[in-house]
């Protein structure tokens, strides 16, 4: 069976059953329809074409497909290359500019794609109350989603609690973790032995060059 | 390779039949099974072949504004997505011999709005009624093993296929494991003709299908075929241990 053809589909039917939850999606779509959007992810050699039309299409192009657009810079409208660790980051996007610098990611063509697919997904407002009361009712869907509300209120706050409980108890009791301003003076100390061991590194370089002359 | 015995006879599955009476013969098989060929596909190989269909469009590279040949299109399945691949400033043609498949296939893809950008052709493979160098990439899925003259409907997707172009032939082959070709066997000759008894009411069209699938050439023969009458850059990639095989090849 053709495992990435598997979770690309499944991917693919989840992205598109939440956008059509959204009324606003057909808009936002728009913008981007009729084109692609490349994502190459270092770690996995791995890339995936998001194709716009008035819905999203996954495909995963094979070898003959990507060596065939090697040679054509506009084979995808646009192209991210990208590294896993680097996914979360993107969300900020201040960051961007510094990632490229970083070699963390490599943008060709046309950035406002990406731009627009992260907004689209980021914009999404689904009204969970309303879809649900499709099937069981307005009464049952409002206290169903007051109940979904509290109930992750509380968990949140719980599992607050429960990891500073954890903190506190490693780092003053038990003494196996470092407290957060240790890790800052330690990483300063870190940073300050690494700039002077690079300017020793460079008197050496030049009292080496003289010794050669 | 031809899958003409001799010159006036060709099989029918296991069957030798008068060459001129094998369209006739495989049109009566899909005129009785297009109404429910959607579900019977997705009962016999558990939904499967959604995921090899996905695969022959990953490997088809296509791009909006091109022209698509979806030959043997059935009831639309690769279609759908290619007509949303290529935009309105493409074209695909889905094209079958079938009237019933074309019927069953145009009904289907105007309920799902796919409009504008699709034509709907009945053709016979052999004789495309398309001009020469005029589409970007030709498919034909589960379709060749039905055509009476196989050679004649590859130089016939030579010639209507652009230069840079591309064919993809998804198809039953040969499992790779003669354990799993066993079973594969068992599979095809006792329960899929029962499920086709039971669901749409015809297993004898499911035999046959399970018996055109052994008598189609294997992965190897194929792709000879294709090399035969033009086509570069040949290859082809098994899936599903075999049971499927994606042959694809070039025109330059």
């Amino acid at each position: 069976m053709p495992a990435p053809q598997l979770a690309l589909a499944a991917i693919e039917g989840a992205v598109n059953r939440l956008l059509s939850l959204d009324p606003e999606t057909v808009s936002r779509l728009s913008k981007l329809a009729g084109k692609q959007l490349a994502v190459n992810i270092k770690e996995l050699n791995m890339t995936v074409v998001v194709a716009f039309s008035d819905r999203i299409d996954l495909l995963l192009p094979d070898e003959s497909v990507l060596e065939k657009s090697s040679d054509k810079q506009d084979e995808w409208d646009c192209k991210i290359t990208l590294s896993l660790w680097s996914i979360k980051e993107l969300q900020d996007p201040s960051r961007i500019t510094q990632l490229i610098k970083q070699d963390k990611l490599d943008v060709q063509g046309d950035m406002q794609i990406a731009q627009d697919f992260s907004s689209l997904m980021k914009e999404l407002e689904i009204d969970w109350e309303e879809h649900l009361s499709h099937y069981t009712g307005d009464v049952i869907a409002h206290q169903v989603m007051k109940t979904g509300k509290k109930v992750h209120e509380t968990a949140l706050s719980q599992l607050q609690k429960l990891g500073k409980m954890i903190s506190e108890g490693a780092i003053e009791e038990k003494k196996v973790a470092a407290p957060a301003i240790a890790v800052v003076h330690f990483s300063d100390q870190v940073h300050q032995v690494r700039a002077d061991v690079e300017r020793l590194q460079s008197r050496v370089d030049i009292i080496a060059a003289k010794l050669k002359d | 390779m031809t899958e003409q015995t001799s010159s006036s006879t060709t099989h029918f599955g296991f069957k030798q039949v008068e060459s001129t009476q094998k369209a006739s013969m495989v049109a009566d098989v899909f005129h009785s099974v297009a109404a429910k060929y959607d579900v019977m596909n997705d009962l016999m190989s558990v939904g499967i072949h959604r995921l090899w269909k996905r695969f022959t469009i990953d490997c088809s590279g296509v791009r909006p504004g091109q022209k698509i040949l979806d030959l043997a299109g059935g009831t639309g399945d690769l279609t759908a997505k290619f007509s949303r691949l290529v935009g309105p400033k493409g074209q695909v043609v889905l094209a079958d011999i079938n009237e019933s498949m074309v019927k069953v296939g145009r009904d289907k893809l105007r309920d799902m709005g796919i409009v504008g950008n699709v034509n709907y052709v009945q053709a016979n493979a052999e004789e495309l009624p398309f001009p020469d160098n005029h589409f970007d990439v030709i498919t034909i899925a589960f379709g060749l093993r039905n055509v009476t003259d196989k050679d004649k409907a590859l130089a016939s997707m030579y010639r209507v296929l652009k230069p840079g172009g591309r064919l993809l032939v998804l198809e039953f082959s040969k499992p790779t494991n003669e354990q799993f070709a066993k079973a594969y066997d068992w599979y095809s000759f006792n329960i899929l003709p029962k499920i086709g008894q039971i669901v749409a009411n015809d297993g004898d069209s499911y035999q046959y299908l399970a018996e055109s699938i052994r008598m189609h050439p294997d992965q190897a023969t194929l792709e000879g075929m294709m090399q035969d009458v033009g086509f570069e850059q040949t290859s082809y990639h098994n899936l599903t241990g075999g049971i499927v095989a994606l042959h694809r090849g070039f025109k330059f």
